[in-house]
């Protein structure tokens, strides 16, 4: 009988051992991020191998994390938001604590942000060709171009009402030509080019697949295929495209403050940073940091200032002209 | 029994049948059809959601089209079952079992699996557009109405199928040769005898296809391109209003029910006095065919049936191609599993435990609410039947926003829990389990259960010791079938999800509006397999086969 119960009693030895002995002097951080699980998975290890420090995670839509940093405000949970949208961050700073990176000063400028929020990585909206269906003399060189008859029908673009991307890409057009009358004009010749997706996810699958031959869409999810062998090609356009940044911050009345900056500051650390871009196929924040293989330096690329206050305050203005085209199609 | 009340075992199973129906299906009802009425900034009693969607022209639109929809989604499927029902019971056709069987895969697999499945298939750049192009048959684009009404006809085929293969089965041979000898010809005798006769049964599948045609979300969001239907606009409504009163998205709720309902009573009042129940004596022999007649009738059937199959052969095979993130290359592999199982786990084992989770309470309440509506015929009891039978007019999209709008606030708050999509599946397919327990109840004695009460038994005990195990195998292909709607089911979880809740259905048209192919087609591959094991069982165990599926 006693022999039987030793692996037991041993079992709960062991239990017992782990219970009490790291549970002292552990530093703990709470984590709220909309980040996918695999990544999650992938980059948490690191850090907890890095700084000793235990992480909590809790992964849910950006949306949800806010209201449920809001629903907490009275009794603050999280230390950390991670990897959120910068246009939500910026609508909801009274529940950030500002806090100032020890690398800030290695931030790429065009991602520089408010004082809020610090940058995490880099956004790019770009078009995606098909290289089987357009030489490249002839892929569109810019926004103006999608607008030729030749592309009736063949340009694939999410629906702006239903996808944060591609309000940032009409956003960016009316950046470049203005949101006056001309402006809407100019977008009207595109937009009839338009063949409309639910998902901004779905545009290069259209481009790859030859549903559409040219896409609007987010450069990480054009480089997905272009990793993947897909017959697709990625164009900046040449009279300007929008870089954004996808962010992170501290939350006001952390718990524990010490322990969610020095995440933050691992966050924007070189390796980590190289290591995010070759996870995510986004662009790095810092100056020094390589964007992934194929990808254009970011130097060459021209890029347009892109006004995520003005965005935000836009928002129902622009969204109704844009459903009025949508009814009226 | 003793003239004065008492309570005992069934009334308290009918105390607690009507307090969970009044809570999980009058009061969010209720309460969508309130919303419908009220002004969203003033909160005064209104028409005006009403005026908004009956009088611009966008939502008009949905109106007609969710009606083109319904129409042409019941033609298309008794275009294809009536045939394929008249050939295979009227004629020798080789492999009827086959036929059926797979008629029955495609009648469970989810709609949603078939709409990309043909978009692979039929897009601007699908094998099967090219192959059709190479013989000169230009086809409409995959995206629009012609998708929609594709998908739905062959989705739906089955219940017409099924229905009139079982009514023209019960037609006696005697009264076709009655016609025959007072000089009918074959085409007057079909119009003039047959089709009356079989009326009821076809138009029951036609009912069905209908009112699932215009239920239906996942399909015309995946392959409506610019049509607007009822079903989608109040999704869109909905996450449009959400955090406000649904004013808009519940209006279209309430004519979305109203269409339904008008094609209930339309298709009871069609039936009416047609109840002809023949004394059959002698089952109908299917005759044999010549050969050419022979082979023509072969390739229809054959071409239907694969036809329907098409698209879980091609999800299925799709799953296993070798892929370098969303990228198809050459060869195979299970790239496309390992990702999934890397990726989402918590989904596969959330969709078996929700339905499990809910065929557990169907069972349970479904066998004892069937009891009391086959073997007491009280007041209540005749309220409760009816009030059952709501869910099968009530679409899928509009029962979600119902729950949303009841319990994201006290005193009930289990938005984003478990149990709301759990308590959803259970309310959505309980009627089925009360009707199967029900119909199966009438099959056995009552004397047997009463004969145990006078032997001293207590009825609750004379129930479990006597009658339940009569009831079992049908009990359980009842369960298998709750199980097969449940994880299958899209459009409710849809709403009610949050990330930690989420399903497989939801996850795979997640994955296809973000053109994931791969993972959706292995998500929907391990969906099929366990929909085609229940069916399975449900072969084995049931002596009725393919007819309990509709």
């Amino acid at each position: 009988m006693m022999l039987r119960r030793i692996p037991a009693i041993a079992l709960g030895a062991v239990l017992i051992a782990c219970l009490t002995v790291p549970a002292g002097a552990q530093q703990r951080v709470s984590i709220y991020t909309a980040h996918t699980a695999n990544i999650v998975e992938r980059l948490i290890p690191e850090f907890e191998r890095a700084t000793g420090i235990k992480a909590d995670v809790v992964k849910a839509g950006s949306g949800d994390i806010i209201n449920r940093a809001r629903a907490e405000a009275a009794n603050p949970k999280c230390d950390v938001i991670w990897s959120i949208g910068a246009e939500l961050l910026e609508a909801n700073t009274d529940l950030l604590e500002p806090y100032q990176p020890k690398e800030s000063a290695m931030i790429a400028d065009a991602f520089k942000s408010g004082s809020a929020w610090i940058p995490y990585t880099g956004i790019l909206n770009v078009f995606v060709v098909n290289t089987k269906k357009l030489k490249p003399e002839e892929y569109p060189k810019s926004w103006a171009d999608l607008a030729q008859p030749r592309f009736k029908n063949l340009v694939s673009m999410a629906d702006a009402e239903k996808s944060g991307s591609a309000y940032m890409q009409l956003n960016t057009f009316l950046t470049i030509y203005s949101d006056n009358t001309a402006g809407w004009t100019k977008f009207k010749g595109v937009f009839d080019n338009l063949s409309i997706s639910t998902s901004s996810g779905a545009v290069p699958r259209f481009v790859n697949d030859g549903e559409a031959v040219v896409g609007i869409t987010l450069e990480d999810n054009a480089y997905l295929y272009l990793k993947g062998g897909g017959p697709v090609a990625i164009v900046y356009p040449e009279d300007g495209t929008s870089a954004i940044a996808d962010g992170m911050a501290l939350c006001k009345r952390a718990p524990n403050p010490a322990a969610g900056k020095a995440f933050i500051d691992w966050s924007l650390s070189a390796p980590v940073q190289e290591m995010v871009v070759q996870e995510l196929g986004r662009r790095p924040i810092r100056k020094d940091a390589k964007p992934p293989g194929a990808l254009k330096p970011m130097e060459q690329i021209k890029l347009v200032k892109y006004d995520i206050r003005n965005a935000a305050n836009k928002r129902q203005e622009y969204i109704d002209k844009w459903r009025a085209l949508m009814l009226a199609r | 029994m003793s003239p004065r009340w008492r309570p005992d075992f069934w009334s308290g199973v009918l105390v607690v049948a009507l307090a969970v129906v009044a809570v999980l299906m009058v009061w969010p009802l209720y309460n969508i059809f309130s919303a419908s009425v009220i002004d969203n900034r003033s909160g005064a009693l209104t028409v005006a959601n009403f005026a908004q969607i009956l009088g611009r022209p966008a939502y008009q639109g949905a109106l007609i089209n969710s009606l083109i929809v319904g129409v042409g989604g019941m033609l298309g499927a008794t275009l294809l079952g009536v045939p394929l029902a008249m050939l295979t019971t009227r004629f020798v056709i080789k492999g009827r079992d086959l036929l059926a069987t797979l008629a029955v895969l495609a009648l469970v697999s989810p709609p949603f699996i078939g709409a990309y499945a043909w978009i692979m298939m039929l897009g601007s750049n699908g094998w099967m557009r090219a192959l059709l192009a190479d013989i000169g048959i230009e086809l409409p684009p995959i995206y629009g109405m012609f998708g929609i009404l594709l998908v739905f006809s062959l989705k739906f085929y089955p219940f017409v199928f099924l229905l009139t293969a079982s009514g023209l089965g019960a037609i006696s041979p005697s009264v076709e040769e009655a016609a025959e000898s007072l000089g009918a010809g074959p085409w007057r005798r079909f119009f003039k005898v047959t089709l009356p006769l079989v009326f009821p049964a076809v138009s029951s599948g036609a009912l069905l296809a209908f009112v699932l045609s215009i239920a239906d979300f996942g399909t015309p969001s995946i392959v409506g391109g610019k049509v607007r239907l009822l079903a989608t606009t109040a999704f869109d409504l909905f996450t449009a209003e959400m955090g406000g009163n649904p004013g808009l998205a519940s209006a279209t709720s309430v004519v979305l029910i109203a269409v339904s309902m008008a094609v209930v009573v339309l298709q009871r009042w069609a039936v009416r006095r047609r109840d002809i129940a023949g004394s059959l004596i002698r089952r109908p022999s299917p005759q044999r065919l010549g050969p050419i007649i022979s082979a023509a009738a072969h390739f229809v059937c054959y071409a239907i049936v694969v036809a329907g199959s098409l698209p879980s052969l091609v999800v299925i095979y799709t799953s296993f191609r070798k892929t370098s993130g969303p990228v198809f290359h050459p060869g195979f592999s299970l790239d496309s599993y390992a990702r999934i199982l890397g990726e989402v786990p918590h989904v596969i084992v959330n969709s078996f435990a929700f339905s499990t989770g809910a065929v557990l309470l169907i069972v349970i309440l479904g066998t004892l609410i069937g009891y009391i509506l086959a073997r007491r015929e009280t007041l209540a009891a005749g309220a409760l039947d009816s009030v059952l039978l709501v869910p099968y007019i009530v679409p899928g999209v509009v029962m979600g926003l119902a729950f949303v709008v009841t319990f994201n606030v006290p005193p009930l708050q289990i938005t984003g829990t478990a149990a709301i999509i759990i308590l959803m599946l259970f309310i959505r397919r309980l009627p089925y389990a009360v009707r199967s327990s029900a119909a199966i109840l009438k099959q056995i004695k009552g004397s047997i259960e009463e004969a145990a009460i006078s032997l001293g038994a207590r009825p609750g005990r004379a129930f479990l010791k006597v009658t339940l195990p009569l009831m079992l195998p049908g009990v359980i292909a009842g369960a298998l079938m709750g199980f097969i709607t449940a994880i299958n089911e899209l459009s409710s979880s849809l709403i009610l999800y949050v990330g930690r809740t989420m399903t497989m259905p939801v996850r795979i048209y997640l994955s296809v509006l973000d053109g994931q192919f791969g993972t959706a087609s292995a998500l929907a591959t391990i969906l099929l397999a366990a929909t085609g094991l229940a069916v399975f069982v449900v072969f084995r165990i049931s002596d009725r086969k393919e007819s309990v599926f509709v």
